[in-house]
């Protein structure tokens, strides 16, 4: 998968290696799951909101000299697909003090196996914001694909969305391309492929499961 | 004795502090392995130089001279008036000869140069000119690169010479160190002309033709007229510089760095400028951010610096079994890793590290800058350190002293410099470069590197008083 402008991987080092090994392990326990998600999730946060706009600023340090700089330009927010995005907003709380954050509920049905809206509780001036769009896996890209739509026709420009997840599937972010061009993606590691169960491969599992404690079967 | 320091040593965090240390008279030296390598963390053998020369011939200012000109950080200034013999009661000190051989403690400063040769430290008696004995309190010495032991009779013991390499014999005329003595004894000491000539004929002058001439045939180097000959000098500085080299040593990479013409070192990792770093030094760096914010975001930056700085750690292969069941190439850490904290500026990126680095053991040192701007020890308290890789943590550098002295103290409980990481927000070209030509296997990782630094060193255009800023002690 060709890393176009649009979609950014997180520089690829040992360090966020290892990290990955830790949470992709089907050993690892609960409490160090959450720990090094959070350490992966703080890094996507960082590296999204370097993907907004930013304006140059000049300012003065303690010993009188002056440093150009940047600030940033706009208002933002953040939206997480219930339920794995949830397990994002620590993360986006630890870097972004005072965020908004909305919540789209979008579940699979039974009958057709599409995509389904069920909930959606948004900031009210969420058109005039940037929007910060959380969820862990991007494998097909259906639900996500979804959540856009929302945004999209609650006002928000398709260029203002920043879409950040752990670990993405080459077919998740073409298909996800193909529909909404102008979203910036924001990912650690691109997979090899899904299976014939759409699953992430060699992915990580259920990520709400892990995180959250539910994967009791 | 002089401890001598040529750069001014001292940090943007430093300055000012001097106030705020209660026990200044404690100093606490690194113990045990003597803290002076080369780059490949050999000990290395520091040069040793004698000056002799009669009375008032300039030997102290030639050596100041020397000094001034070699511009090397670490050089011990050893005095022979410090190694007088106690003189005994029953003695009229008006009538005693301090010029003559008798009245030195030869043996005493033949182990001191021994020791202060093996890189341990030493203590140097305090010799009081008004009881004529010495002082209970001694100076503490440790180690150096260039040691300097001058007086009259420096070249007097064969033991003592064979010691030295390099040996200098001062040799002003007569006439010039009569009127100096004269004006000096005169002006400064409140004593009488007459008094003053009877001793210098009675006790100077003899020793000087008895005793001190005689010692020209050992010197290597005969500087006629003391410190007025610059070419003399030069030429010393010069030689002393190539001894130097020889011996592993090189000026060039240890102070006076030619800024322009020096590679960025491979050992040097600055975080990608984005906007977004960009955009958090824009707040740190604001003299008006307020302390909430300022500690907000020097927690964010410090996350992502640590985690960079990880980076550097060993870490091998590691296939795991996912949840799906599949096969993840991956990498696991490697290393015992131990943080060593700079107080007080590195207390700041502590609780970064332990949000990052769970139970991680962490060591701290206090390190100031004395009177002569020369970074001491005050305190140290280390984790087991065997084995272990460390990340050393201060938020500035700006001169590189203090960090210099951290990574020594790291050095003589036996870390080696390649499993040293030092972790900075912001430093000054100057002294990043300064510390890595210096610890070439070292790893620092930063956020952003600052064209100058102020003559009082701060960092420009830099972010302040980085502590004083975070926990709010500044006087605004």
């Amino acid at each position: 998968m060709a890393e176009t402008n649009n979609v950014v991987v997180l520089k690829s080092s040992r360090q966020l290696k290892g990290l990955f090994t830790i949470i992709r392990n089907r050993d690892t326990k609960r409490e160090d799951f959450i720990f090094y998600s959070d350490r992966i999730i703080r890094l996507l946060i960082e590296e999204g909101l370097n993907c907004l706009p930013f304006e140059e600023t000049t300012i003065t340090t303690p010993t009188g000299a002056e440093y150009n700089g940047v600030s940033f330009a706009s208002k933002i927010c953040g939206v997480s697909i219930v339920r794995a995005g949830e397990s994002m907003e620590a993360g986006l709380r630890a870097v972004c003090k005072h965020i908004k954050i909305g919540k789209i509920l979008i579940q699979r049905d039974e009958e057709t196996a599409m995509p389904k809206l069920l909930y959606a509780k948004l900031p009210n001036d969420i058109a005039k914001r940037h929007v910060l769009l959380l969820d862990p896996m991007l494998a097909t890209g259906g639900t996500v694909t979804q959540a856009i739509e929302v945004l999209l026709e609650r006002g928000v420009k398709e260029e203002n969305i920043v879409f950040i997840n752990l670990v993405a599937a080459p077919e998740g972010i073409k298909y996800f391309q193909d529909r909404h061009p102008k979203v910036k993606i924001v990912t650690g590691e691109i997979d090899e492929r899904l299976n014939e169960k759409k699953y992430i491969m060699p992915g990580i599992g259920d990520f709400g499961d892990l995180y959250f404690g539910t994967n009791h079967h | 004795m002089n401890g001598l320091n040529n750069d001014n040593n001292t940090s943007s965090s430093n300055n000012n502090n001097n106030n705020n240390i209660i026990n200044t008279n404690k100093k606490v030296y690194t113990s045990g392995r003597p803290p002076w390598y080369d780059s490949k963390g050999n000990l290395k053998d520091p040069l040793v130089i004698g000056v002799c020369g009669g009375s008032a011939s300039g030997k102290t200012t030639v050596c100041d001279k020397i000094i001034a000109n070699l511009n090397v950080r670490w050089v011990v200034l050893l005095s022979m008036d410090s190694f007088y013999l106690n003189l005994s009661k029953e003695v009229d000190p008006t009538k005693y000869n301090f010029d003559h051989p008798n009245a030195f403690d030869y043996d005493l400063m033949v182990k001191t140069i021994k020791d202060l040769r093996a890189g341990k430290k030493v203590s140097i008696p305090m010799y009081c000119f008004k009881t004529h004995s010495r002082l209970p309190h001694k100076d503490t010495v440790y180690g150096a690169d260039v040691i300097i032991l001058e007086g009259i009779l420096t070249l007097y013991s064969k033991e003592l010479r064979d010691l030295m390499d390099i040996k200098i014999f001062i040799d002003t005329d007569d006439d010039v160190r009569l009127a100096r003595r004269l004006k000096r004894d005169i002006a400064e000491r409140g004593r009488t002309l007459e008094n003053v000539l009877h001793q210098y004929n009675t006790f100077v002058k003899p020793s000087f033709d008895d005793y001190i001439i005689p010692l020209k045939k050992y010197a290597d180097i005969i500087v006629p007229r003391g410190s007025d000959n610059i070419v003399a000098i030069n030429l010393l500085t010069n030689h002393i510089r190539l001894k130097l080299k020889e011996r592993g040593f090189d000026p060039e990479k240890t102070a006076g760095l030619n800024l322009d013409n020096l590679e960025m070192p491979k050992a040097i990792h600055v975080l990608e400028e984005t906007n977004q770093i960009k955009a958090m030094h824009s707040i740190l760096r604001n003299k008006n951010t307020k302390i909430g914010d300022f500690v907000f975001y020097s927690d964010r930056l410090c996350a992502l610096i640590i985690e960079e700085a990880l980076t550097y750690l060993p870490f091998t292969d590691k296939t795991v079994i996912t949840p799906t069941g599949a096969q993840y190439h991956g990498m696991t850490l490697n290393a015992k890793v131990c943080a060593l904290i700079v107080l007080r500026a590195g207390g700041c990126m502590e609780q970064p590290l332990r949000n990052i680095c769970k139970g991680i053991p962490t060591g701290k040192v206090l390190i100031q800058s004395d009177e002569k701007k020369k970074p001491q020890l005050f305190y140290e308290k280390l984790p087991d350190l065997t084995d272990s890789h460390v990340l050393v943590l201060d938020p500035t550098i700006a001169t590189g002293a203090s960090s210099e002295m951290a990574i020594r103290v790291l050095l003589d409980h036996g870390v080696p410099e390649n499993k040293i990481i030092f972790v900075s927000v912001i430093t000054s070209l100057k002294g990043i470069l300064y510390l890595s030509y210096r610890f070439p296997e070292v790893n620092f990782v930063v956020s952003a590197i600052d064209k100058s630094l102020s003559e009082e060193g701060f960092i420009l255009p830099g972010i302040g008083n980085y502590s004083d800023r975070y926990f709010g002690t500044s006087c605004n």
